[in-house]
């Protein structure tokens, strides 16, 4: 245990807290604030709304476009976590239970699949999905984000495949399991919880893309929400409709903080982990 | 024996690395072969080979220049406050022992925000008409419409999302330094300041250089703050929204390939100049 | 009936070297058998592959006369505790126990009564709905043990299945062991790097040194012939002393602490003249009075005094007595730069001497061990 120093806890050390939380959670309230204001206070420059009103968020999801980018984001993001998180198990299990040649070169892939800017790939999958038909289609973003997630995938399944007790395994096999089986009923128990927080941050990822889901997709058949919110309209042209992006925002935000909330000690593990012991 | 065991970590990395390699290095190697034509999409035209013709106008145009100056400014400073901040986050939760949970918590909702969403929420946040920010100043800005102000408004929100995540991994650097070492060096004799200097910046560097890394070329690519805020207008515009409003708004393939190669070289450098220049310990082989 | 042969069993590393060379014995049914070594010797790596978690890269292992070399370790039916027990944490001690049965496919009553069984032999009862996070040091022994005898195997294996415990635990769990083996009548191989479990526990004990057979044999048998100066530094506590020597004319051995005659059961043929290593074991020092008669007796210096209650072991230093030697003994031979010769002896533990005393010392001739001083080789005895 860390030594509990009363002293530099003191006041420095919780003005510093609590600046450090105002920081953080500024401008979600703002957005909050923002998505309550009824449409008459959205000028008045105050940070908190006078009196409540739901008004933007019954426009939200009247409007057509807002469901189904809702609905592309979810399955896109459900189907990419599936599929990255399915690969990256073999691969995190091979790098840490193997000793086999070449081990290295998968770090380096990851590395550079990690540091890769996306809108070097931007132009040729656009012209290579607008061929292969997979322009504007659930694939066609699901295949990129796979890509790109893999190395946060892998880093942090590493770390947290690291952290589990081989020994067990091999107790398995001697107590009668098959190699299926000891992966099966002891190890995967083990390692769920790695696994899940590895999923949350695939998902987010693929939920906040924003470049991938602006240049691949063109219509309500894949566009997802932060390609709807950025290219939302409303009614007038030239103005923004403010209240209703706001609204909008909150309900694409809050679940995903939500999420992040409650795993969080796992999701800054794996977060930091992979990448401090990598 | 020995190459039974190397086929099958090749089996279980293989889809890893073939769905890694299909989206990167075959399109970029497609975009390598589209930036030698001229391709534009509106015009409908078949491409036609003009060799490095694509380069040379990138090149010669004032709007690469100004993107990449304007993508290399946000990067240093964003980066640069990142770390300070980063850092004083880190000392913070890792000393305050009662509220680093909290702390912690807070950290990751910037982390886990929607880049769009953020910018969006500063984006109002700023706008004379609906922000709050102006009244608060006492100023009568429209600071995305003009460039300094635009710039300040970009690299602020950038900040606000990714210190976090330097926060983060430099407490998991600092929290990986022995309680007792520590305690020696007091006993030893070294003042806080010391104990600073001497004992654990040399201690977290591996962990520094690595979020410095990350976070450079991440800042690097930086397109989703821009494009909300200022859709690249007012000279703001980054080397990500040069490229993709060449090949996706305008639909030049040929001249937009070109923009991202360029990209992805400069990417390449400055991975190779971080390499070069710390040793970068993350290039350690997985034992 | 479980009888296992090790053929010249080999097992090579991946950089190259030999993790196990050309080992070759044999457990008899119902023996407790002991593999005893210094750490990195092969001891666990060789238990690995009997119980087939370690491929064999060379040799074979038998079972009843069965090749198992290829046989996965699921259809081996053999049993293992683990030096980190390796329970599994999201079981509770029932499910533990219970595993091996679960994969063998028994039916639910059968694993509940042979569950309760062990846990009533080994004293569970009251935990079997714990977790392994809520159990002590000793009672996660326990389970592993239990988990282990449940299955009624063929052969039990044991890797430092005490080393994690303290002192006191150890030596209870020790007597533990034993008496369940004894019990069960289960042929057991236990890997130790403690001599004294090995000595203690043992009906035979094979002593493995850079993945090399030195000795097989009861643990008095490696205690009284060792074969090297290795075996004979490595089983006995506190450790034999070993004293470079010369052989002079007419077989008079020369001792730091004067010459000796050398007893006539050496093969004096092979020794004439010769630099060996003499080994004496603190046991056989005695006070003059208490000596055998005709031992030799010389004077010592005390440099250090361990006193354990029922022993006293002194660090002595032999003060040379012939004419125109130095009065004081040192720590550093002033000519060579080497550390002078030191013994530790055991005597009675009412002696009331300390350190800087002197005191006369015999020891017992017919009791020294001789060692080739460059193969480190015993001259065994006649008999």
């Amino acid at each position: 245990m860390r030594m509990r120093l009363k002293g530099t806890d003191g006041l420095p050390g919780a003005l510093g807290s609590l600046l450090a939380v105002a920081y953080a959670l500024l401008p979600v309230i703002w957005i909050v604030s923002l998505s309550l204001k009824p449409s008459r206070e959205l000028g008045n420059g105050r940070f908190l709304p006078e009196t409540f009103s739901l008004e933007h968020y019954r426009a939200v999801f009247t409007d057509p476009q807002f469901p189904a980018a809702i609905l592309n984001s979810l399955g896109i993001a459900s189907i990419t976590t599936a599929l990255s998180i399915l690969i990256a198990v073999f691969a995190a299990y091979a790098i840490v239970r193997l000793d086999f040649r070449g081990k290295q070169w998968i770090f380096y892939g990851t590395l550079a699949v990690a540091m890769f800017p996306q809108v070097s790939v931007v132009g040729p999958l656009f012209e290579l999905w607008r061929t292969l038909r997979l322009f504007d289609t659930w694939p066609g973003l699901i295949l990129p984000y796979l890509s790109f997630t893999l190395p946060l995938a892998v880093w942090t399944l590493t770390a947290f495949f690291r952290e589990v007790p081989w020994e067990l395994e091999k107790a398995a096999r001697v107590d009668g399991a098959t190699p299926s089986q000891a992966f099966r009923l002891v190890i995967l128990p083990l390692v769920a919880p790695g696994i899940f927080a590895s999923a949350i941050l695939v998902f987010i990822f693929a939920w906040n893309d924003f470049l991938f889901a602006a240049s691949l997709t063109s219509t309500d058949r894949a566009r997802t929400v932060p390609v709807a919110i950025a290219f939302f309209t409303g009614s007038s042209q030239f103005e923004l409709p403010v209240g209703s992006i706001a609204a909008a925002s909150v309900v694409v935000t809050i679940p995903v903080i939500a999420l992040v909330l409650m795993f969080q000690r796992r999701i800054i593990a794996g977060l930091t982990a992979g990448a401090v012991k990598g | 024996m020995k190459r039974t065991r190397d086929l099958k970590g090749w089996l279980l990395c293989g889809p890893a690395l073939a769905a890694m390699a299909l989206v990167t290095a075959y399109p970029i190697l497609y975009a390598v072969q589209l930036s030698l034509y001229r391709y534009d999409l509106r015009f409908g035209a078949p491409p036609e080979l003009v060799g490095l013709g694509n380069y040379f106008s990138v090149l010669s145009s004032e709007i690469w220049w100004q993107a990449l100056g304007n993508t290399l400014l946000i990067t240093i400073v964003s980066v640069f406050f990142e770390l300070l901040l980063g850092f004083a986050l880190a000392l913070l939760m890792h000393k305050a022992v009662f509220r680093r949970r909290t702390v912690r918590s807070a950290l990751l909702v910037p982390y886990a925000s929607n880049t769009v969403v953020a910018a969006l929420a500063w984006k109002f946040a700023f706008d004379p008409t609906t922000g709050f920010v102006n009244r608060l100043l006492g100023t009568d800005l429209a600071w995305l419409n003009e460039r300094w102000s635009a710039f300040l408004v970009i690299i602020f929100s950038e900040i606000w999302k990714t210190t976090p995540f330097m926060a983060l991994l430099l407490l998991a650097g600092l929290s990986l330094i022995p309680d007792e070492v520590i305690k020696a060096a007091r006993i030893d004799g070294a003042s806080a300041v010391q104990r600073f200097r001497l004992i654990i910046l040399p201690l977290v560097k591996p962990s520094i250089v690595v979020a410095l890394l990350f976070r450079s070329l991440d800042a690097f690519r930086i397109f989703d703050a821009v494009y909300v805020l200022t859709r690249g207008a007012h000279g703001t515009e980054s080397v990500s929204v040069v490229g993709y409003n060449t090949l996706i708004a305008r639909l030049n393939l040929g001249l937009g390939s070109a923009v991202s190669v360029l990209v992805f070289l400069c990417a390449l450098a400055i991975a190779l100049l971080f390499i070069k220049s710390f040793g970068v310990p993350l290039l350690r082989v997985e034992r | 009936m479980a009888e296992i042969v090790i053929d010249h069993v080999s097992k090579r590393f991946a950089g190259g070297g030999w993790a196990v060379r050309k080992v070759t014995f044999t457990v008899k049914d119902g023996e407790f058998f002991i593999l005893v070594g210094p750490s990195g010797c092969g001891k666990s790596t060789l238990l690995h592959m009997i119980v087939g978690l370690e491929d064999i890269t060379e040799g074979e292992i038998r079972l009843d006369g069965q090749r198992i070399n290829e046989l996965d370790p699921k259809d081996r039916n053999m049993a293992m505790v683990f030096q980190s027990y390796a329970l599994y944490p999201h079981m509770t001690v029932r499910e533990n126990i219970a595993f091996p049965l679960r994969l063998a496919k028994l039916p639910r009553s059968e694993i509940k009564r042979r569950v309760d069984e062990a846990a009533g032999i080994l004293q569970l009862g009251a935990l079997l709905d714990r977790k392994p996070s809520d159990l002590s040091g000793g009672q996660r022994q326990r389970v592993a043990m239990g988990r282990a005898i449940v299955r009624r195997p063929q052969v039990f294996l044991l890797d430092e299945p005490l080393s994690n415990l303290d002192a006191r635990l150890r030596v209870q769990m020790r007597t533990e062991i034993a008496a369940l083996q004894r019990r069960l009548g289960i042929t057991t191989i236990y890997v130790t790097h403690d001599q004294t479990e090995a000595m203690v526990l043992g009906d035979r004990v094979a002593l493995l040194r850079s993945g090399e057979v030195q000795q097989i044999g009861t643990p008095k048998q490696l205690y009284e012939t060792p074969r090297n100066e290795f075996v004979a530094g490595f089983i006995g506590s506190p450790a034999m002393n070993f004293l470079h020597a010369e052989i002079g004319d007419d077989n008079l051995l020369l001792l730091p602490m004067g010459p000796c005659p050398l007893p006539a059961s050496f093969p004096l043929d092979r020794l004439d003249h010769r630099n060996v290593v003499v080994g004496i074991r603190p046991e056989h020092f005695h006070l003059p009075g208490a000596a055998p008669p005709a031992s030799p007796v010389f004077s010592a210096e005390i440099i250090l005094a361990e006193w354990l209650g029922a022993d006293l072991y002194l660090h002595v230093q032999p003060v040379p007595s012939h004419p125109g030697a130095r009065e004081a003994p040192l720590l550093i031979e002033p000519e060579t730069g080497k550390p002078g010769v030191v013994l530790i002896v055991r005597v009675p533990p009412d002696l009331r001497l300390g350190r800087g005393d002197r005191m006369e010392l015999a020891y017992d001739a017919a009791k020294i061990h001789l060692f080739d001083a460059d193969t480190g080789e015993s001259f065994l005895r006649n008999h």
